[in-house]
Formats: C-alpha cells, sequence, structure tokens
C-alpha cells in the first residue's frame, strides 16, 4: 500500500471544491484534525468529499456492469504508454475514482513504476487468469489484484516475463480475439468495482494486445513528437482498421485518442510533428500535450525501488503533474468516467 | 500556478499550425452511424405453430432452469422476439428445431400460439453438428456435457477424423474430449450428477495417470483419484495440479514422502523487506534468499544446519 495523499490545494482542485479553504477540512471527519497545520488527503478522502459534495452517502456504488477502458496502445516502444498510464490512473484515483490497471506489458514496466520487483514475487498476471478461464477453472482474481492506494482507489494486476507467453496457447482457442472481454463480461462481479480500468499495453502487435483492443472502445495512443513515432502509425491504423473490418459485423468499433508526449519548445521537430498531428487528426488529438518533463526522467529508482513512483506521486507541483493532471480531467469527459455512476461536471 | 501546453494555444502563438497541406498520415475511421433498420420480412421466414414444433434431438443441453426460462419468458414478452429461431422441416408437416429451444420454450411458457421461425434445409448430420458447433463455445456447458453429447453423434460419422473436421476441431482436441470416458466408474457417477467438476484437460491428465499405472498399483491410484476429486470439490486442490499431486500421494503412499495437497509458500522477510520464500510441495521442500542478504560463511553454516537436521530427524 502507497501513502500518498495530497495537500489542500490540490486537494480543492481534485474536488472541484469551491467554497472557504477553512470549511474544507470539515467535510472530512477525522479525529486528529486540529493538531497538524497542513491535512494530507488520501484518494479515499477525495472521493468520500466528492460523494458528500454530490449529496451522496459514502458508500454509494456503482452498477455491477463493465466500466470504461483506457487501452494506452502504440506500436512503438518508449512512447511513453507506461508513464501516461500510470500517472493517469493514479490522477483518476486521487479524482476520486476506484481504478484499476493491467499490466499488459511482459516487461512489466508498469509493475515496477509503482515499486513492485516482479523478480523476487510471486506474480499472477492476466495471461494466467485468461489462461485459466479459458480451460474452465477457477479464477482467483482477488489474490491477483494488488492494492495500491487504500479502500481499493487504485489497484493493480501486475505482470512479468511470463506473460510474453500468452500468445502460444491464445494461438489456439476460439474466438480468441474476444477473450478477454468474455473474461471480464465473466467476472464482472469484480470489475463492475472499478469506475475504470487502464491497461498498459505491449508495443507489439500480437494475440494478446489485439484482445485487449477488441474489448475497449477507443484505445489511447501515445505518440512521441519525431519522426519514428509518426511512421508507427501507419502499423496502427492498420492494425485498428484490420479489427474494425473483420469484427463491423458484430457491432464492434474501435476509435483512437491520440496524446502527444515529449514536447521541447527548443526543438523544432517537436513542432513539427505537432503540426503534422494536428493537421492529420483535428478531431481525435487531445488538446493537452505532454512536455519533455525532467520529473518523468526521475520516476524509477534504480537500487531503492520500493520508492520508485509516477511523477504525480513524486513531484504533484511540477509542470509534469500538472499536464498530467490536466490531461487526466479530458480523459474524465473523453471516456466519460464517473463515481458511483454519477456523471462528473 | 503552472499552465499545461495545449494545442490550442501553441496554434494561437503561430507556434505550430492546424492545416499543413499534404503529407498525410493513415486516417481512423469513425464510428459509423446505425443506419435505418431493414424492416422487410426476409423470405424464408414464417410463424409457425408452437404445438407443430418438437426439439433437437441432438441438444446436449438437458437442463433448463425454471428460473431462467421465466426470466427469458417476462424478457420476450416485454421486447418481443429479437431472433426468429431456426427450424427445419420433416416429412409429416412437423418441424424440428436446429437453434432456439430455450426461446420455444419461453413461448410455450407464454401460451403463445405461433413464433416466428427460418426454415432451412438440414440433415441429421448437419443438425447434430449445428446443436453441438453452437454451444461447445458457451460457457455454460461442461466438457462432460460435449463429451456425452459427442458420443451420441458420433455414430453419424465414418471416422474420427471427419466427425473432428465436422465440429471444427483438431483431432487432439476431440480426443481430450473423449477422455471422460476412460474415467474409473465412481468419477462417470460423480460427472452424472455434477458434469463440471473436472474440466477435459483434467480427464486428459488423469487418463494419462491410470494408462501408465502398472496393474498392481491401480487399486491404490483410484483410492487417491477418489480422494483428489472431493479435496478439488471442496477448492482445496487446484485441478491443474492433480497429475503432480496424484504421483506425489503414489510416491507417499509407497516410500514416504511429504503429505500435502498442494503447494504451500512462506514469504521470508528481512525488517520489512521480502527476501525470499520458503516452499513446501508435494515435490519436496524449496528454499531461495536472494543474493546480498546473508554472507557465504552464513550461507555454509545453513548448509551444515540443513544437513544435520536431516541426519537426526530423517524417517
Amino acid at each position: 500500500m502507497r501513502p500518498f495523499g495530497v495537500r489542500s490545494k490540490l486537494a480543492h482542485e481534485f474536488t472541484g471544491f469551491t467554497g472557504k479553504p477553512k470549511d474544507f477540512r470539515f467535510l472530512i471527519d477525522r479525529e486528529k484534525q486540529s493538531t497538524q497545520y497542513h491535512n494530507i488527503y488520501y484518494a479515499d478522502d477525495i472521493r468520500y468529499i466528492r460523494l458528500k459534495l454530490m449529496n451522496l452517502p459514502p458508500d454509494a456504488d456503482r452498477k455491477r456492469r463493465i466500466p470504461p477502458i483506457i487501452n494506452c496502445r502504440m506500436s512503438k516502444g518508449g512512447v511513453g504508454k507506461t508513464v501516461i498510464c500510470g500517472n493517469v490512473a493514479a490522477t483518476l484515483a486521487m479524482f476520486g475514482h476506484r481504478v484499476l490497471m493491467i499490466d499488459g506489458d511482459p516487461q512489466a514496466s508498469l509493475t515496477g513504476l509503482f515499486g513492485i520487483n516482479w523478480a523476487n514475487e510471486n506474480i499472477n498476471h492476466i495471461g494466467e487468469l485468461m489462461y485459466r478461464f479459458h480451460r474452465k477453472e477457477s479464477v482467483y482474481i482477488e489474490t491477483a489484484i494488488r492494492p495500491i492506494y487504500n479502500n481499493h482507489m487504485l489497484d493493480l494486476i501486475a505482470s512479468d516475463i511470463t506473460l510474453a507467453n500468452t500468445d502460444t496457447w491464445l494461438m489456439g482457442s476460439t474466438n480468441r480475439e474476444f477473450l478477454f472481454k468474455k473474461f471480464l463480461d465473466a467476472n464482472v462481479d469484480v470489475f463492475g468495482r472499478y469506475d475504470v480500468i487502464v491497461i498498459d499495453s505491449a508495443p507489439s502487435t500480437n494475440l494478446l494486445t489485439n484482445a485487449f483492443m477488441c474489448a475497449s472502445q477507443k484505445i489511447l495512443a501515445v505518440v512521441w513528437l519525431d519522426g519514428q513515432s509518426l511512421k508507427a502509425m501507419q502499423v496502427l491504423a492498420s492494425n485498428v482498421a484490420e479489427l474494425n473490418s473483420a469484427f463491423s459485423e458484430l457491432g464492434f468499433h474501435l476509435d483512437v485518442h491520440i496524446v502527444a508526449n515529449g514536447y521541447h519548445p527548443s526543438y523544432s521537430s517537436c513542432k513539427d510533428a505537432l503540426t503534422t498531428l494536428a493537421s492529420n487528426y483535428p478531431d481525435q488529438l487531445s488538446d493537452i500535450v505532454i512536455p519533455h518533463a525532467s520529473s518523468f526522467m526521475r520516476q524509477v529508482e534504480l537500487y531503492k525501488e520500493e520508492q520508485s513512483g509516477p511523477a504525480i506521486e513524486r513531484e504533484p507541483n511540477s509542470t509534469a503533474a500538472r499536464a498530467v493532471i490536466d490531461l487526466t480531467k479530458s480523459l474524465v469527459k473523453e471516456y466519460d468516467i464517473r463515481i458511483a455512476d454519477q456523471p462528473v461536471i | 500556478m503552472k499552465k499545461s501546453i495545449k494545442v490550442s494555444g501553441l496554434v494561437e502563438s503561430g507556434a505550430i499550425s492546424r492545416d499543413r497541406p499534404g503529407e498525410t498520415l493513415p486516417k481512423f475511421e469513425k464510428r459509423q452511424q446505425f443506419s435505418v433498420e431493414d424492416d422487410r420480412q426476409p423470405e424464408n421466414q414464417f410463424l409457425i405453430s408452437v404445438e407443430k414444433i418438437s426439439p433437437n434431438p441432438y441438444q446436449p443441453r438437458t437442463v433448463f432452469p425454471a428460473k431462467e426460462m421465466e426470466e427469458l419468458a417476462v424478457s420476450i414478452n416485454e421486447i418481443g422476439l429479437i431472433q426468429p429461431i431456426t427450424v427445419r422441416m420433416l416429412e409429416d408437416a412437423r418441424f424440428q428445431i436446429v437453434a432456439g429451444e430455450r426461446r420455444w420454450r419461453a413461448y410455450k411458457l407464454l401460451g403463445k400460439d405461433s413464433i416466428p421461425s427460418t426454415i432451412i434445409d438440414c440433415n441429421d448430420e448437419d443438425m447434430a453438428i449445428m446443436a453441438i458447433s453452437e454451444n461447445v463455445d458457451r460457457t455454460d456447458l461442461s466438457d462432460y456435457e460435449i463429451c456425452k453429447a459427442i458420443r451420441k453423434i458420433e455414430t453419424l460419422f465414418p471416422n474420427r477424423t471427419r466427425l473432428a473436421k465436422a465440429l471444427g476441431m483438431i483431432r487432439e482436441h476431440l480426443y481430450r474430449y473423449l477422455a471422460f470416458e476412460a474415467m474409473p466408474t465412481f468419477l462417470i457417477e460423480r460427472l452424472d450428477t455434477n458434469p463440471s467438476i473436472i474440466s477435459k484437460f483434467t480427464a486428459g491428465e488423469i487418463k494419462r495417470i491410470l494408462n501408465a499405472t502398472e496393474s498392481d498399483d491401480l487399486e491404490m491410484v483410484e483410492g487417491i483419484l477418489k480422494d483428489a476429486i472431493d479435496l478439488i470439490e471442496a477448492g482445496q486442490l487446484d485441478q491443474t495440479k492433480i497429475a503432480s499431486h496424484l504421483l506425489a500421494s503414489l510416491k507417499t503412499k509407497k516410500n514416504g514422502g511429504i503429505a500435502c495437497a498442494s503447494k504451500e509458500i512462506f514469504p521470508i522477510h528481512n525488517g520489512k523487506n521480502h527476501v525470499g520464500f520458503f516452499q513446501i510441495s508435494p515435490n519436496g521442500v524449496t528454499a531461495k534468499i536472494i543474493a546480498g542478504v546473508i554472507s557465504r560463511e552464513n550461507c555454509i553454516a545453513l548448509q551444515k544446519l540443513v544437513s544435520d537436521f536431516i541426519n537426526e530427524n530423517s524417517t
């Protein structure tokens, strides 16, 4: 469990509180309120306050159906999928949503970003759960889910290198593209608890990434602002077009939302690439651009790995965190993410 | 407060533009708006009297829970039948269901006279195949039920290769289903009451072990198997581990070993840090400690401690 909380200024922003700062701390009944000058607000506190501001009981829940899925996907590595994925997921939790992260990459970089060393832990990854489901065996999802923040505000299904084996058995299974979707639907009691599911996909185009895409309605394509990344859009576009044409009869259609990452004002190549993106994808490109910021590079600690964490946790007042918060706000609208089924204003 | 970089802001400041000509990247198609439903009736669709219809004799599903049928009837009553059932015509002007027995039963439950049906041409072979393949991929039919259904239609085909081809399975897959045939009588009886205790993969494993067992040990293995099935049903044994469990239990019974149903793992901590684990399984004991926690001298001492312990306590 990670003890991440924010001070009142960010807490005000996350809850959308507009009243007097003095009144804010009394929204939450805490025992030791007055002894500390600064209150720290955790994800579950923020949810509590938001529900209170909406005049809902603290245990307000959502209907058991599969929530919106943000699938971070790009057909090229190193563009910042994991960084965006981890930061957006943590920020969504800090906005008071219940979030489930699924690490869908055998490199397990999302797992590492949250300080989990997959080399010496016993990890039940998503491929294993799907395999057991496919073989009609009992699936222990609860043990595979690792709590990251208190009260299931942020949970993670971690991964390790053995996730790479998934394609070997997926190859021989019927309806393999929709196996992940079927798995979610069959366990709606577990997955329906969350307000949103965030998936970190691998860069390769394989059966597992296809299965993730077939369960999503809109992928979040992260594009690094250079020529190589723009070239990779070709691969992604043909991948998306192939799935769409293959399953259009089932009413399946995959949309794409694009986020530009790594903008640096002194590189003209960045501006050039962004111009190309903005001209080609006027409706799909997110207005928020993620800057090339050093906070993102300080996220992972090599020797004290348990101290690793997304930029929003480690440097919540940095430029990087600001971009992540604004991106998250736009994604809440884009993906219609709600709290306890209540539309968020 | 810090501000985010926005595409719109960059366009306004003139740093980038939105209308660069030429040089196009591949487009992503947008979701098509649904076209207005075509409400013409297809040519081969008719209203057929419920009484003139009989169920598919090859239907693998034998249980139709009353509650589910009521729910279906309620929903059909409210929104109507979305998809007509499929039937074939018999010689005596009666009809037989190819697909849609649940919908037909719900119609009867509602007391309706006739049901929208599509009539198709279909011989016995196709009929059997359709009934099974419609159900094979569904999660609510167990492997054992599928096996029974396959046995029912087997005689319609000259050989198993043709059968597998008609079912759209590879032959190995078909044989996996048929592995249930080789199960001992007590297990078949258990399966008849609870068809989902074991999957086809587990049945295959059991068959493999029974075949490899010498006739002297057969009774002992069946005894162990009986206990193992109880454990699986109680959720105490993972059915994927059945092969190793049977072999290990046999070894234990014959020459002693570690009696435990499945793996037990105890994490090892150094203060707060997780530094390794200690594991007991039917195959033996494993301990793993990551590098850098104990010195080489201590490793040797530990090894000696374990050796001495085994010398003093071995059975």
